[in-house]
């Protein structure tokens, strides 16, 4: 997993410590009208083998050098799982942990959040200072990480509250609530952790969003496979009340990547079935005329036969990448094994006679 | 020139902390107020800027509501903001769209774009194809800084040498389009303590105008010297109007990093008082609307000439044989349909042209308030 931190020194404006994400992919929805990541927001995406996130919005005891209160943003991303990852059931836990509280903290802005509260105990102004002029530098930034991870691991002097989640399955996988609402946060979090263990889909809190029948709510409904689970937290908005189901859900790719509609044929269309028929007739009269007319009574020898031995190597079963924008859709698979991954495959093919 | 689908640019200019995102949010939220007279509206063209910008309203009103206004209580810009806007001249497809920019103003300063610099590429190059280049100047800063220690701490707070750098490439641009629109607006903000004229007690404009006049003076003469046809005016603006500075003081920190605070309060009753707003709009829209005329009037040239090509053709003759066969396939008349429909099209801009001259001289006959003055 991959964890980068942003906020701002005494005198140093916002950047990510040590290392930049290649792509500020979640800026796509501020874009797109659905939520301004420079307010509290979380953003969760999953394609079903890799996820992200972005957390902003937590508010630092730090000032910077005109006493303006300093924020900070955390963004994660899944590694990649062919490198073992033996830490991976641990890393989603920590997402999870991290999420949970973030939700928390941006339920309830009033007041001190427990996640501020543990990010500034382990990132005290002189620290960052020095990070931050630091630049580009990948011991500042593994340093960054250690703090976070630090900051939220199980098992700090602050007990932690107890996580609400939905226990029951969810009665909509594509749905919209509310941030205020209790039995809505709950369902997020539930869709959070299925997002984390591999389900496609999207956890969003939507700061530009008010109503399901908001147009930005339908669009991206019709843009997005998989799940939605949407929180609306426009200010000043009547707060909706339950969950909305949003539009169909296109199917729903399993962590093996392998789309369900290519694992059964397609049934043939009636119409074709005369066409298919004649056309083998046509065929087999060909033959046996060219038997009859070339034919020697001898046997062709049949052609020598070429195998060919493909192998895949190293390919990563992740298919969403830290720098792609939320518009783009990972690539979907097919029944060939080199088409799955395209990007990223290496394939060596061997032929014998 | 700039066409009806591509939006005119503004571009903000100016270090973190300035003010940069409570002068747009004043003037979004004045501009309905400020150009009613002159039949002109401004609004927000997405739903993005509407929130954004009510979100900043609510937390200015909060602010005003606790007695105690802390500069701080928006907090900085982290990643650039294109705001989407709409200047309506009142004349039909006339819509001016406008795209304006808020980006943190730290990364004026290489040291603090590190890992971004692509971003700010981006923000270079926006800036430096912006029609009007807003400048917004901390007069608290200029005014509230007088020991020699903390005056050399001036240019690094105000970064007056890079928006320096950034204005001189913005105006270098501006000059290879003569033909285009050009305004620099320098906006001393958060003064509102230093004017008598919208609740304050003392009048101390002509110091801080001679202030800027010392500390902005390279900045101001890069603009002039690259774009001599630029307009180039001086707006204080009071974002908030209600308050009053109640301390500031410059300190240091253990690591010795230096720093300002200002301490304002609520003075009288706690209504947000906009002054300088509506010369800047004025300013701005005047700019804006003459780039359109203008383009407009090349459109207007382009259909026109087509309309008479197209009426030429209409009534060509192509032969005694060839012309009563043109009459037979009914050629002639969609010819003529044609050509009718192209004067229509000409006839309907040179009439947006002449609508938009009339808002123009009705914007200009607006005169500037006391406080602006050209540079």
């Amino acid at each position: 997993m991959h964890v980068h931190l942003r906020t701002r020194g005494t005198d140093i404006d916002y950047r990510f410590i040590g290392d930049t994400p290649k792509a500020f992919w979640w800026s796509e929805y501020k874009r797109r009208g659905l939520t301004d990541h420079e307010k509290p927001v979380i953003v969760v995406e999953s394609d079903g083998a890799g996820w992200r996130i972005y957390l902003h919005g937590a508010e630092s005891r730090r000032r910077d050098n005109r006493t303006t209160p300093i924020t900070f943003s955390i963004v994660l991303a899944s590694g990649a799982p062919e490198h073992g990852d033996r830490d991976d059931a641990a890393d989603r836990e920590f997402a999870f942990r991290l999420i949970n509280l973030w939700l928390e903290a941006v339920s309830e802005p009033s007041g001190r959040s427990t996640v501020a509260e543990r990010l500034d105990e382990v990132l005290p102004a002189i620290t960052v200072d020095h990070w931050l002029a630091s630049g580009v530098d990948p011991e500042s930034a593994r340093a960054a990480e250690k703090a976070v991870r630090m900051a939220f691991s199980s098992g700090l002097s602050e007990p932690e509250p107890p996580i609400a989640v939905s226990t029951s399955e969810p009665p909509y996988r594509r749905w919209l609530g509310d941030l205020s609402d209790e039995k809505s946060r709950e369902t997020f979090v539930a869709h959070v952790r299925e997002l984390l263990d591999g389900r496609q889909g999207k956890a969003l809190i939507l700061t530009f969003v008010q109503a399901p029948d908001d147009p930005v709510v339908a669009d991206l409904a019709a843009a997005e496979t998989g799940d939605l689970a949407l929180l609306a937290a426009r200010r000043g908005r009547t707060p909706v009340e339950g969950m909305h189901p949003l539009g169909k859900a296109e199917p729903v790719l399993p962590a093996d990547g392998k789309d369900l509609r290519s694992r059964r044929p397609r049934p043939m269309g009636r119409k074709r079935l005369p066409l298919v028929a004649l056309a083998v007739v046509i065929l087999l009269v060909g033959l046996i005329a060219w038997l009859m007319l070339t034919g020697t009574g001898n046997a062709t020898p049949l052609p020598a036969l070429s195998a060919a031995a493909t192998t895949i190597t190293s390919c990563p079963t992740s298919k969403i990448s830290p720098d792609m924008t939320p518009g783009e859709q990972p690539e979907r698979p097919t029944s060939d094994p080199r088409a799955h991954r395209p990007w990223s495959c290496s394939a060596s093919t061997a032929a014998a006679r | 020139m700039t066409t009806d689908q591509v939006a005119f640019k503004i571009g903000l200019l100016g270090p973190s902390r300035v003010g940069k995102t409570s002068l747009v949010t004043a003037m979004l939220s004045e501009a309905q107020r400020m150009l009613a007279g002159s039949g002109v509206a401004m609004v927000a063209a997405d739903t993005a800027t509407e929130v954004v910008i009510d979100g900043n309203r609510e937390a200015l009103q909060g602010d005003l509501l606790s007695g105690e206004f802390l500069h701080g209580s928006l907090l900085g810009t982290v990643e650039p903001t294109y705001f989407k806007l709409a200047l309506d001249p009142g004349v039909p497809d006339a819509r001016i769209d406008i795209e304006l920019l808020d980006f943190p103003g730290g990364w004026i300063k290489p040291k603090d774009r590190v890992g971004v610099e692509d971003q700010w590429e981006k923000c270079r190059k926006f800036i430096a194809a912006s029609t009007i280049l807003l400048v917004p100047v901390d007069a608290s800063l200029l005014m509230e800084t007088t020991e020699k220690e903390h005056l050399r701490l001036l240019p690094q707070f105000l970064t007056t040498v890079q928006v320096e750098q950034v204005a001189r490439d913005w105006a270098i641009e501006r000059n290879r389009r003569p033909e285009e629109p050009a305004l620099v607006a320098f906006c001393p903000v958060k003064g509102e303590a230093y004017f008598n004229d919208n609740g304050g007690i003392k009048n101390r404009s002509v110091l801080l105008r001679q202030r800027f006049d010392t500390v902005y003076a390279g900045v101001v003469q890069a603009v002039r010297a690259e774009a001599p046809k630029a307009t180039i005016l001086y707006a204080p603006v009071d974002t908030i109007g209600c308050v009053e500075l109640v301390r500031a003081d410059w300190t240091k920190s253990s690591t010795g990093i230096w720093g300002f605070d200002a301490k304002y309060r609520v003075r009288g009753k706690a209504e947000i008082s906009r002054m300088g707003v509506d010369d800047l709009m004025t300013a701005i829209a005047q700019q804006l609307i003459y780039g359109k005329r203008l383009a407009g009037a090349q459109e207007s040239d382009d259909l026109r000439a087509l309309a008479n090509r197209a009426a030429e053709y209409a009534e060509r003759s192509e032969g005694f044989f060839r012309d009563i066969w043109l009459w037979v396939n009914r050629e002639r008349q969609a010819r003529r349909t044609a050509a009718a429909q192209h004067d229509r099209e000409a006839r309907e801009a040179l009439h947006r042209v002449l609508a938009l001259d009339a808002v123009l001289e009705k914007i200009a006959a607006q005169r500037f308030g006391p406080r602006v003055s050209r540079l």
